[in-house]
Parts: structure tokens; sequence; C-alpha cells
């Protein structure tokens, strides 16, 4: 290895190192701040609540047990709608592709339903569904769903007609080049529609526990701002982060393995 | 013995813009361990003739006359090798979906990787291949098949100047100890020349054929070799000028 490349090296590594210090660094600040802007009273900490606060109201929730409700109640909706939509979304979307007369025929459909702001069916849904569960994971379905759909039959038709047309040449039929060309080719672009709807189903998660619940991070934080718990808001608001993130990370572990094989 | 042959052949696309008349009344026929290049000016349907041929288009009028023994495999213009297999994998494609003994065919195909050297690239993604290697994979996941006449799109349009002359003579060297027939369709008048026992030229569209060239250089010298002999440049000028001339 030559100087010049030790030095490269080096250089590299120390800035690696600085970003890393600098992140830290960001979270400190922040957090140190805010502890002490409610301890010298420069803001009210009954609006702008505290960390120590937010930690104490986690504890509680804690002994009471009722984190573990809590953070169950929405893990298992998010899980639940991300999975159901990202299946379904790419079956309706293998079906589409497989039928162009079909996607021709829908697609003003799918452009209206896109455009809507999903919210907007709460009422509905609450209706037809009954306020439950089945309303909260509909809800993040609605949000999910059509844009899965439109993504997935997107990336299925754009697959090269030259490699369609080989499998062709080979005596392929649809399903042969489906199974051995249009979905292999389209597994990542699949990857980043499980990135984007990981995002998606959060918010319809949570959009779904503010219309109706009696439990659930969601409830959490409408409960705390009706009854002016800014500690409960806060504390909810970083559980949920904590949460998204690990979620996210999980599907971009996923993609990473994937990557090597596609 | 005439493999396939083409009849009145021809071709009319319909679109919302009106019709357009891509070919017209095509005659030809290929001989058995023939090497035949189809050249004509860019837009004139040499690659719709070729698709046409592979069964992949179905001819507005016309016939396709095709002895039993015909195999027909298509190679389409770039390498298309799909980059989620390995080499190994990406060769035995044709089997794979035509529900053929695997094993078998793995079998061949390792034969045909070993002797066209890339046996140690076997577990390789093709994105790890140089061009003119890719090209060759390609031509041996055509060749898996056992098919006795190869369509050959282009195959060489993607590659840089001095790969595609060295690619020429690959390719040519292979399907010559495979002693396959092949149809090559390109824009390149060299490049037919150099490697073809037979040039078919078609005129601009509506394609017709316009003239045909018995190629008569030394068959034993490589596609590279052939171009330096001296009445190269005539076969040239001749089917250039037929390329240029207007349509009668």
């Amino acid at each position: 290895m030559s100087e010049e490349h030790k030095h490269y090296l080096k250089k590299q590594r120390i800035r690696k190192t600085v970003i890393r210090i600098v992140q830290i660094g960001i979270l400190i600040v922040f957090f140190g701040l805010w502890e002490l802007s409610a301890a010298l009273e420069w803001a009210d900490p009954f609006i702008t609540s505290s960390p120590s606060r937010v930690v104490k109201s986690i504890a509680s929730l804690y002994e009471s047990g009722e984190l573990f409700v809590h953070t169950g109640a929405t893990l298992w909706e998010t899980v639940v709608s991300f999975l159901i939509s990202t299946a379904l979304g790419t079956l309706i979307a293998v079906a589409l592709w497989w039928n162009k007369f079909l996607s021709d025929a829908l697609e003003p459909y799918l452009i209206v339903l896109n455009s809507l702001p999903k919210i907007a069916l709460g009422p509905l849904i609450i209706i037809w569904v009954g306020a439950g569960k089945g309303a909260i994971i509909t809800m993040a379905l609605m949000i999910c769903l059509i844009i899965t759909v439109i993504s997935a039959l997107q990336g299925f038709q754009s697959v090269d007609r030259d490699k369609i047309d080989l499998l062709r040449s080979m005596g392929a039929g649809k399903g042969k080049i489906f199974i051995k060309l249009v979905f292999p080719a389209n597994i990542p672009n699949i990857l980043s529609i499980l990135k984007i709807n990981v995002g998606l189903s959060w918010v319809g998660t949570i959009m779904g526990e503010y219309l109706v619940s009696r439990e659930g991070l969601g409830y959490l934080l409408v409960y705390g701002g009706q009854v002016f718990k800014l500690d409960l808001v806060m504390a909810s608001t970083l559980i949920l982060c904590v949460m998204a993130t690990a979620m996210y990370l999980v599907v971009a572990l996923l993609e990473k393995i994937a990557e090597k094989f596609f | 013995m005439v493999l396939v042959e083409l009849r009145d052949i021809s071709l009319t696309y319909h679109s919302r813009d009106g019709e357009t008349e891509a070919i017209k009344d095509v005659n030809f026929g290929i001989d058995e361990k023939e090497f035949v290049a189809i050249v004509g000016p860019s837009g004139s349907g040499k690659t719709t003739l070729l698709k046409i041929m592979a069964g992949l288009i179905a001819p507005s009028g016309g016939d396709i006359i095709k002895t039993e023994a015909a195999k027909i495999a298509y190679m389409p213009q770039r390498d298309g090798l799909f980059e989620w297999r390995s080499i190994a994998k990406n060769v035995l494609l044709q089997p794979e979906i035509a529900g053929a003994n695997l094993k078998e065919a793995r079998q061949y195909a390792d034969e045909l990787l070993e002797k066209y050297g890339l046996r140690e690239f076997r577990k390789k993604r093709p994105s790890e291949l140089s061009g003119g290697m890719r090209q060759r994979a390609a031509l041996i996941r055509t060749l898996v098949s056992k098919p006795n006449l190869m369509l050959l799109d282009e195959p060489f349009s993607a590659l840089d100047f001095q790969t595609r002359l060295y690619v020429c003579d690959d390719v040519l060297r292979i399907i010559k100890a495979e002693e396959k027939t092949a149809v090559l369709v390109t824009h390149d008048i060299n490049e037919a020349v150099s490697m073809a026992d037979r040039v078919i030229v078609l005129s601009s569209r509506p394609a017709t054929v316009k003239s045909v060239y018995s190629i008569g250089l030394d068959k034993n010298l490589t596609p590279l070799k052939r171009r330096e002999l001296k009445n190269f440049p005539t076969y040239f000028k001749n089917i250039w000028m037929d390329m240029e001339a207007p349509n009668e």
C-alpha cells in the first residue's frame, strides 16, 4: 500500500468519525437545551414538556403495564396493514399487468383513488367496518394500497421488451415470462415500494387511531392533547420515532440482503 | 437443402395515425449451414423481418415454410442476459422454459462453456464479464437449445469498435464449429460482407429484397482477415450503392 493511499484511508476514517460525533452531538445538544429551557423556565414546561418529564411519563406507562398495550396495538396494526397492502397491491398489479385491457379500463379510477385524500373516507370506514381495529387497518390499507398497485404495475410494465421477446422466442407464455423475468427483474422495485409502505402504513395507522381507538400510540397522542398532558404527547411521539425507524431499518436490511441476489 | 423459405412476406402496421407498410413481398430461402446477412437502411424493417422469422410477429401476408428439421433460436439485440442469474443459469434459460431434461441440458451447457472459455466464469454474474464475453455467453445460451437456425439481431451493436471486430471472429468461429445455419441482421455492410456467405440487401420502407450477393471471399479466413482481401471493397461499394439507390 502506498503512503498516499494510507493517507487517503486515514482521511476517510477521520471524516467518518467526525460525522458520527456531530450526529451524536446534535442529539445531546437538542435534548440538553430542551431540558435546560424547561429547568430555567425559558419556556413553560407545561407546554413544551422536557426530557426528564418524558422519561417519567414513559416509566409510569411501563409501570402501569400500558406501555406495551399501546405500542403493541399500534405495531400490530401497522405490520398487518403493511403486509396486506404490499401483498394485495402486488397481486392486483400482477392482474393488471396480465390483462392490458383491464389496466387500460381501470386507469382513470386508479388515478382518482390515488388523488383522493384517503382521510376523507374516515367516516365511511367507521360506519362500514365499525369503530375498531378493523377500521384502523382499513384506513392504513387505503393509504398504502393504491400507490403500491401503481408503482408495482409501472415496474412490471417497464421490463425490457428485448428480454420478453427472447423468452417468447423460447416458447414462454405469460406465466413463465412473469416468473422467470418480470418478477425477478422487479425485486429491487418491490423492495423500494416496501420502504415507502413502511412510512405510509405508520401514517395510516396513526390516522386511523386518531379517528377510532381505545388503545395505541395514536390514541395516546389524541388523549394527551385533549387533557393537556404534553408529557404524554411527547413521550408517544418519541416512542413512535424509535419504532418507525426500527421498522424502516429492518426493511432496509432486507433490501441489502436481496441486493446481493438481484 | 432449404431450411426455411419466406414467400411473399408482407407486414403492415396499424396505428391511430394510419397504416405503415413495413415489409412488402419479401422472398428468400435459407440453406442449411449457410450464413446469411440481411442489410438495409435503418428503419427498413430488418429486425421486424427477423422477428417474423422467429415467430414473434405474425406477418400480414405470405407464408414461412419451414422444414420439419428447422429448430429456430433467436438472439436479440444486446445480450439480454439476466443479471440475477449466474452465467451457468443464464445459459440454461431455454431448457428451463421448455421443461426439458435439465441434467442433460446442464451437461451440454457445461461442455459449451468449457469449449468456449467461459468455464471459470460459470458462477459469475453477467455484470462481472466484459462485453465480448457476455456476447459469447449469450451465444452459448442460444446454442444450448440445439437449434439449427440461429437468428441474430444486430448482436454487435452495443459493443465498441475493437470488441466488435474481435466478437465477429469469435461468433463466426463458434457458429461454424457447431455447424449451425445463421441469419444475421445488421446495418453494417462491412460486418455483413466479412461474415456472410450471402448478403441480402433490403430496400428502404416498405422493405423488399433489392439484391442478393454471394460472397466469394476465402471462407477459411476470419472475418477480420477477409476485410483485407482485394475484392472486399467491391462488395462493399455495390451493396452501399444498392442501399443508396431510391426504390423503383
